[in-house]
């Protein structure tokens, strides 16, 4: 109150005088020019500096580093279950795959990562694909014929894999591409070996993530 | 006084000019119900801010602690589910307010010039709604959630030539985790929210700038903002928070007036599935419901037509309205688009749902998952708090939630469970789209008086809930010979006498009781005794009942399970301890034991702890799932931290049991897995665990009154008998040998095995039990039968572990004896021929 001392209403006030503005017309224009460019980079300094700080954190996820390199290197099998498993009719059979999981700044060990179907070809050789739908990842089931179907967008697979180009439903599979088919071995204590890798989805060609 | 302070203030900020600039905007043509759609967006987004916020002080965005503490909000904290159920639904009006105003805005031809920019503003301000509705969708990271953001962010992964990038940065790395949840979350509550206060800040400076756009001149005198249209806004988000509070409160208003249903299970607020879990299916993996039409198109489309370029021409040709508008039919077209947009939208939503009712796994998911919900609250709520690992520690060890998982994974490829596969769905056959008949019996109440009646039913066990689709009826290889279990229920037990169906029944009664099956209160009450205060299985009561199953006129159960007592001859499944949790844990893990079906005897089985395909543990969860064991909220007698019944078996008099840690059968079956698979010679008892199912001890020092299991001399039984079959056959000459050196050695005087003897004729030709030699008729002999079959059949005699088939010659002398009326003279008794 004490810069408004005994006035009553505000009118009495006298007007506030308007800002003195700088005569910046008498300055020499080259002095102008200066501090316009320095009042631009300091600006600049201020903000770019936190920004970019900023902005190495935001794209962590696909900066690329060292361990990275090295665990691809180390994409290796890891067993899922026993061969015995694995029906003689070329049916599917379900494994779930189980290895460390890092999440940012928690390792998780011995965890399920997720899963992968196993089943014989004609020839009793073993096929693993990943249970992820090629399509958009949701996770596909089999069916009692062996073949396999994803409940989000209703895409149908062949036992081999294939791409059922005409669904139960009469329409057509919208996924581009066959389930991904994983690289698989038999170990020789007789568990089933699977790399277990994860693949782009929704375009027509299996790119590994 | 007031008035000085006011005057004051006004003097230093100049506020009576803001809030009458805000208040009274001119409004030509008067207050209409029509311009409140603006309004009630404002106050929507208000709404979500304030709630959005209070969320947020009780949100913990991590893998570990989302659910849970979203959990906690909705059934824990003060008015938590009213909250949440205000901010989702409050989500869903803003999308129907903002289609309601774009709507008004492009009839009214609110878009023309000036106005183009802040019409683009607005359309940027629903993309940001859209994103708010995107993002928020997952932070709850309940299966729901999970799968359906999945999509969504694959979509972005597959943009050509950034995808990959964008996914990883959406996500905060390659995969679903903490990075995803606070990134998300920073997006929801932080980036989002702050680019719509700048745009909508602009949107409504834009908006007073140009005023209000009539709809056509009006007669009408002008009016000012405050009051008329305030209070037709006040009465509109009134409204809107109504819908809001009727809609997060339905279910439980739906059961004040429904008497079946319980308010205290029914959804409050905001749904809250199952916590996510990466590697279980989710079939009702959907978006929230103003993406269905997205989503969907996409069953129908290619994904990038579906996801970049229908949506990007339908937002394109709304951008371009301003410029289209100036066309002559321009706004005609315009109102047009908009309407057809809609409608397209709402076709393909309806269809969307029209496709799920009908959709048989979509629905059982849901059930399915809401059971599982449930089921994780109750748990939760026992155990007083989630334990540090998450919830998904506590469902892990739960029968519950795993047994209809694993069954559905292992099981359900044969077995059925009330007719589902353990998660309620049926599996229907893709060619036909109708359910596929159970190659396996039906495991629901398995070894329930129910089932067990059904099971001995003449005429249920040929049907495909049974035996039906099991080599026991179709016989191996499809050869339509049953099996002989099948062959007594279809042949004898429909011919049973009054008396022996009330004995069958008694002894089901007893055997069932055995099992200690939780929900069979009354049954278990009946065979229990009290001690120390405690109701416990009293044995003396169930083996009364069993002795019932053993005195059969026709076929005895003993002829070829052990039921009471540890019979080594036995060569079907033990009956002790029949349905309890040791039993079945021990059947899961190898039915091919010798105390279950051998080798021989079992259909398709698998060994699933022999051959390392489940855990000791897993197979626990599935076998306490069958029993319907599992901690009950309302039974007053469990206790958290809740421990199923270890065992149930009922030992023989006078002893007691000990069972193997799981671990160290868990070890064994790993280390016999190995072997098996390393391809060692098998031995005859194969290379399994050689642990009975029941491991018995006497509780004495004597030994246990059973005889040892009697062996036959293999050179001697090959050779006994003559070299060729002779054309008339003398009993002593020709047959005793064979019997003496194959047979008596089992089927002696002591302790026969199938309680039948060949050392004396009396009891060999007897016909009581099923004819086993009927003189004059092989047909009808069993004997000539059961030497007959091939050596891999199960009904074989002599057994292949004792030597058996016999030879060509011998068999052929014996069918011939009693084709030729199976003289046998009397007095005439028989003696084994033993190894030593």
């Amino acid at each position: 109150m004490s810069d408004a001392p005994d006035s009553p209403t505000d009118p009495a006030l006298p007007p506030t005088p308007p800002p003195q503005l700088v005569n910046t017309d008498s300055e020499p224009p080259r002095r102008g020019f200066l501090y316009k460019a320095l009042a631009a980079v300091v600006g600049a300094i201020v903000v770019v500096v936190p920004a970019a700080a900023g902005l190495f954190v935001f794209a962590d996820p696909i900066v690329p580093r060292k361990k990275d390199d090295e665990e691809e290197q180390e994409t290796d099998f890891i067993e899922v279950g026993p061969v015995s498993a694995v029906p003689d009719n070329g049916a599917p059979h379900k494994f779930v795959v189980r290895a460390d999981l890092t999440d940012a700044w928690t390792m998780r060990r011995d965890v399920a990562i997720g899963s992968v179907y196993v089943r014989r070809t004609e020839d009793g050789s073993l096929q693993a694909f990943t249970a992820s739908c090629p399509h958009l990842g949701c996770a596909v089931s089999p069916k009692p014929d062996g073949s396999f179907g994803c409940p989000c967008h209703d895409s149908e697979f062949n036992p081999d894999g294939t791409i059922k180009p005409v669904t139960s439903n009469g329409m057509k599979t919208v996924s581009l591409r066959g389930l991904d088919e994983l690289d698989v071995d038999e170990s020789p204590e007789g568990m089933v070996r699977i790399r277990f890798q994860k693949f782009r989805s929704g375009i027509a060609e299996k790119v590994a993530v | 006084m007031i008035k000085s302070f006011t005057n004051w203030l006004d003097d230093r900020t100049g506020y009576r000019g803001f809030v009458k600039d805000a208040l009274y905007e001119r409004i030509p043509g008067g207050a209409k119900w029509r311009y409140v759609w603006g309004s009630t967006l404002v106050f929507a987004f208000v709404v979500q801010m304030i709630t959005g916020t209070i969320l947020w002080m009780a949100y913990s965005p991590s893998s570990q602690t989302a659910w849970e503490s979203v959990y906690y909000i909705q059934h824990e904290m003060a008015g938590g589910w009213l909250l949440r159920g205000i901010h989702h639904y409050m989500a869903q009006a803003m999308i129907v307010l903002l289609a309601l105003h774009v709507m008004q805005v492009v009839i009214d031809g609110a878009y023309r010039a000036p106005r183009e920019v802040n019409f683009w503003i607005g359309i940027i301000l629903l993309l940001i709604t859209m994103g708010l509705g995107l993002t928020g969708y997952l932070l709850p990271w309940d299966q729901k959630g999970y799968w359906a953001t999945k999509v969504a962010t694959n979509i972005a992964g597959s943009t050509p030539v950034i995808g990959p990038y964008l996914q990883k940065l959406v996500i905060g790395g390659s995969d679903y985790g903490h990075h995803t949840l606070t990134r998300f979350f920073a997006l929801h509550a932080g980036v989002l929210p702050a680019a719509l206060i700048g745009f909508l800040v602009i949107h409504v400076y834009v908006f007073r700038r140009h005023g209000i756009t009539a709809h056509k001149p009006e007669a009408k005198r002008n009016a000012h903002f405050w009051p008329d249209q305030i209070l037709r806004d006040g009465v509109a988000c009134l409204a809107v928070l109504l819908v809001v509070l009727f809609l997060s409160s339905r279910h439980w208003i739906g059961a004040q007036f429904d008497p079946d249903v319980d308010p205290a299970t029914v959804t409050l607020g905001a749904d809250l599935g199952p916590p996510a879990e990466p590697t279980e299916n989710y079939d009702a993996a959907r978006p929230e419901w103003y993406y269905l039409s997205l989503y969907q198109l996409l069953k129908y489309v290619p994904e990038f037509v579906g996801a970049f370029i229908v949506p990007g021409v339908a937002l394109g040709i709304l951008f371009l309205m301003p410029i289209l508008g100036k066309w002559k039919l321009g706004h005609r077209f315009n109102i047009a688009y908009v309407v057809i947009v809609l409608l397209g939208a709402g076709a393909l939503t309806g269809l969307a749902i029209y496709d799920d009712q009908n959709n048989p796994s979509f629905k059982a998911a849901v059930t399915h998952t809401s059971d599982v919900a449930q089921r994780t609250f109750t748990l939760i709520d026992a155990n007083d708090g989630i334990p540090v690992e998450g919830a998904t520690g506590l469902m892990h060890n739960d029968p519950q939630i795993m047994g209809p998982r694993l069954f559905r994974e292992h099981c359900a490829a044969c077995h059925r469970y009330d007719g589902h596969d353990g998660t309620g769905y049926e599996p229907l056959d893709p060619s036909t789209g109708k359910p596929t008949e159970p190659s396996a019996a039906d495991l629901y109440q398995f070894a329930s008086v129910e089932w067990l009646t059904a099971f001995l039913d003449p005429d249920q066990i040929t049907k495909p809930h049974m035996w039906g689709n099991t080599r026991f009826v179709k016989g191996k290889d499809g050869s339509g010979k049953p099996s002989r279990m099948v062959d007594v229920v279809v042949n004898h037990i429909a011919k049973y006498s009054e008396d022996d169906k009330k004995m069958l029944a008694h002894g089901i009664e007893a055997l069932s009781a055995g099992a200690d099956l939780p929900y069979q209160a009354e049954i278990n009450k009946k065979y229990s005794k009290v001690v120390e205060g405690k109701q416990v299985l009293d044995r003396d009561k169930v083996a009364e009942g069993l002795f019932n199953l053993e005195d059969l006129s026709k076929k005895s159960c003993t002829d070829c399970h052990e039921l009471i007592d540890p019979d080594p001859g036995a060569d079907s499944p033990t009956l002790i301890g029949y349905g309890s949790k040791e039993w079945l844990v021990k059947f899961i893990g190898d039915p091919e034991h010798a105390k279950f079906y051998g080798d021989k005897g079992n259909d398709r089985m698998p060994s699933y702890a022999r051959d390392g395909q489940l855990t000791t543990k897993q197979i626990e969860l599935l076998a306490d799932w069958i029993r319907g064991d599992g901690y009950d909220p309302k039974n007053p007698k469990h206790k958290w931290p809740w421990v199923p019944k270890a065992v149930a078996y009922i030992p023989p008099k006078d002893t007691t049991v000990e069972m193997k840690s799981a671990d160290d059968i868990e070890a064994d079956n790993r280390k016999a897995a190995k072997a098996k698979a390393a391809g060692a010679p098998k031995t005859d008892n194969g290379n399994k665990p050689d642990t009975p199912p029941t491991v018995d001890k006497p509780d004495t020092t004597d030994p246990p009154d059973t005889p040892p299991t009697p062996t036959i001399n293999l050179a001697e039984a090959k050779k006994a008998g003559p070299a060729e079959v002779p054309d008339t056959i003398d009993f002593v000459k020709h047959v005793q040998p064979i019997f003496e050196a194959n047979c008596v050695a089992c089927h002696g005087p002591v302790k026969p095995k199938g309680k039948y003897r060949m050392d004396i004729k009396s009891e060999a030709l007897k016909t009581q039990g099923g004819g086993n030699i009927v003189p004059g008729d092989v047909e009808e002999s069993w004997l000539a039968f059961v030497i007959s079959v091939p050596a891999d059949e199960d009904d074989l005699m002599p057994p292949t572990k004792v030597g058996g088939p016999m030879t060509k010659v011998q068999i052929d002398v014996i069918r011939k004896w009693i084709e030729q009326g199976a003289k046998w003279p009397d007095g005439v008794e028989l003696k084994a021929k033993k190894d030593d």
